[in-house]
């Protein structure tokens, strides 16, 4: 059992609410803490609060840090992109505490305020049905705004590994290998082939380097019918190249079944157009192409990751099996596709 | 004759989404059981022919291999080749096919990476047939549907 297990309150519901209290300087209470499903990269809970004589309750989300986690992030990260974003054109849930340290309740924790809206499967593609055209604008608007925006370099370059133009697909590259090579449970040409020729065939140095999201897709984000009501999940954030986060959005994995539609929301011709316009950037399209090779590459590192998780018993949540198996082979698909491309040129 | 072992799989898999999963009252647990099932039931459909496949599948890159010798002008590697394919495994058991399978991947990767350099691309070609040929037969993404049901 790891540390951060052991360290779990027995009555992590009353402990929160004891905790937030100290805080906020108020008196709550917890009515109910819920685990949300999906996600293996923190615990997320669901917590209802309630303050002493008030009459409404309040609904906050609680992400602990878990030691064996799918992908292995500082929970520092995501605070310090969610602070980015606060008040700016890219919906994020408000912060309302961060402890960077296990002291209190045993791990790292995010404590936001919950946004309204639903996070959906990315392996639905009608779950957006009949929203599409609204909810893709504003998906690669968001993309569009999250790549302009100028990033404060006193306050991230502490956190934040800060690469120059020319190198930022080199330190990605061999951070995801590195992993592969730590995590791999055998050897698989189709991969071996393509980190390849991503090292042969570099793209063009990045027009800037922003914050770049991680993992900005389909099922990272609340809707409420028809509105993007949060981006979530910044804990893969980093500096980096925009074209990144473009490509690992565009990715085929995300729209498996009806791949003219990236995110299962408008067309790729479409989205680009509106993340162009928005950003201010140009695309190259050599570029975006070794980028989306990258994205499934990288992909391939985080299913490769996930699976050495679950047969080493260090973490059984299924959705590290899933991962293993179904994005797995569905990435080392896109990578075939992509390299017969190449082969038959 | 005893029970199939996929076919128990599936059924002991059915139980616990239809039996098991409605007693419990956490919606997390329940969601992460029902995802257990699911995987049962993935991985029974493929129990059945993967020892098949990595027969096959052995005997295709041993066969490219062999065929790449006259194109390896690299006498290491040349060397090294000839030594696995001289290796044969007689045992049919999955993990000796296994073992065999990751031995022969690493050379065909070893082989692509040369064919790489010198641009000996009908042979290159012919490697990707096969890797096409190996992920076709293995593939489970097309199950996918039948996990969100």
């Amino acid at each position: 059992m790891n540390q951060i297990k052991e360290n779990m309150p027995q009555n992590l519901g009353v402990e929160f609410a004891e905790y937030l209290s100290r805080k906020l300087n108020k008196k709550f209470e917890c009515q109910e803490i819920r685990r949300i499903f999906g996600g293996a990269s923190r615990e997320t809970y669901r917590v209802r609060l309630i303050e002493k004589n008030k009459r409404d309750s309040v609904n906050v989300i609680y992400r602990r840090s878990q030691k064996n986690s799918l992908i292995e992030t500082k929970q520092e990260t995501e605070y310090l992109a969610y602070s980015l974003f606060q008040g700016t054109g890219v919906p994020v849930p408000k912060l309302i505490s961060f402890e960077g340290s296990s002291q209190s309740l045993g791990a790292p924790f995010l404590v936001m305020e919950e946004l309204e809206g639903e996070a959906a499967s990315p392996f639905d593609s009608d779950v957006y049905k009949p929203f599409e055209e609204e909810i893709g604008k504003q998906f690669w608007t968001i993309l569009g705004k999250i790549a302009s925006l100028e990033v404060p370099k006193n306050r991230l370059t502490k956190s934040f590994k800060n690469p120059s133009n020319d190198t930022t697909w080199k330190n990605e590259l061999d951070y995801w290998v590195g992993v592969i090579r730590n995590d791999s449970l055998g050897i698989e040409p189709i991969l071996e082939a393509a980190i390849r020729w991503l090292y042969r065939c570099p793209p063009k140095q990045a027009e800037k380097i922003c914050l770049v999201h991680g993992d900005y897709r389909n099922g990272n984000f609340l809707v409420k019918k028809n509105k993007i009501t949060g981006i979530l999940d910044w804990e893969m954030a980093h500096l980096g190249d925009p074209l990144e986060d473009l490509a690992w959005a565009l990715s085929p994995i995300w729209c498996w079944e009806l791949l003219s539609r990236p995110a299962y929301l408008i067309s790729r011709e479409k989205g680009l157009a509106i993340w162009k316009k928005e950003s201010g950037l140009r695309i190259d399209e050599t570029s975006l192409n070794w980028w989306e090779l990258f994205a499934c590459v990288k992909g391939l590192a985080i299913w490769i990751s996930a699976g050495n998780e679950f047969i080493s018993s260090r973490n059984t949540d299924p959705v590290n099996l899933f991962s293993a198996w179904i994005p797995g082979d569905i990435h080392k698909e896109v990578i075939l596709d992509k390299m017969e491309a190449l082969i038959y040129l | 004759m005893k029970p199939d072992i996929n076919q128990s799989l599936m059924i002991l898999a059915q139980e616990l989404i239809q039996r098991f999963s409605p007693l419990l009252h956490e919606e997390y647990e329940q969601s992460r059981l029902n995802s257990l099932a699911a995987l049962i039931i993935l991985g029974s459909i493929n129990l059945d022919k993967e020892i098949a496949n990595l027969s096959d599948h052995n005997k295709l890159i041993e066969k490219w291999l062999s065929k790449s010798l006259v194109q390896i002008h690299d006498s290491e590697l040349k060397e090294e080749l000839v030594k696995v394919l001289s290796s044969g495994e007689d045992s049919i058991t999955h993990a000796a096919l296994d073992s065999r399978n990751q031995l022969l991947k690493k050379n065909l990767v070893r082989v692509q990476a040369y064919f790489e350099d010198i641009k000996e691309k009908d042979s290159l070609i012919e490697s990707w047939e096969i890797l096409r040929k190996i992920h076709n037969d293995s593939k489970i993404n097309h199950l996918l549907p039948m996990l969100k049901e």
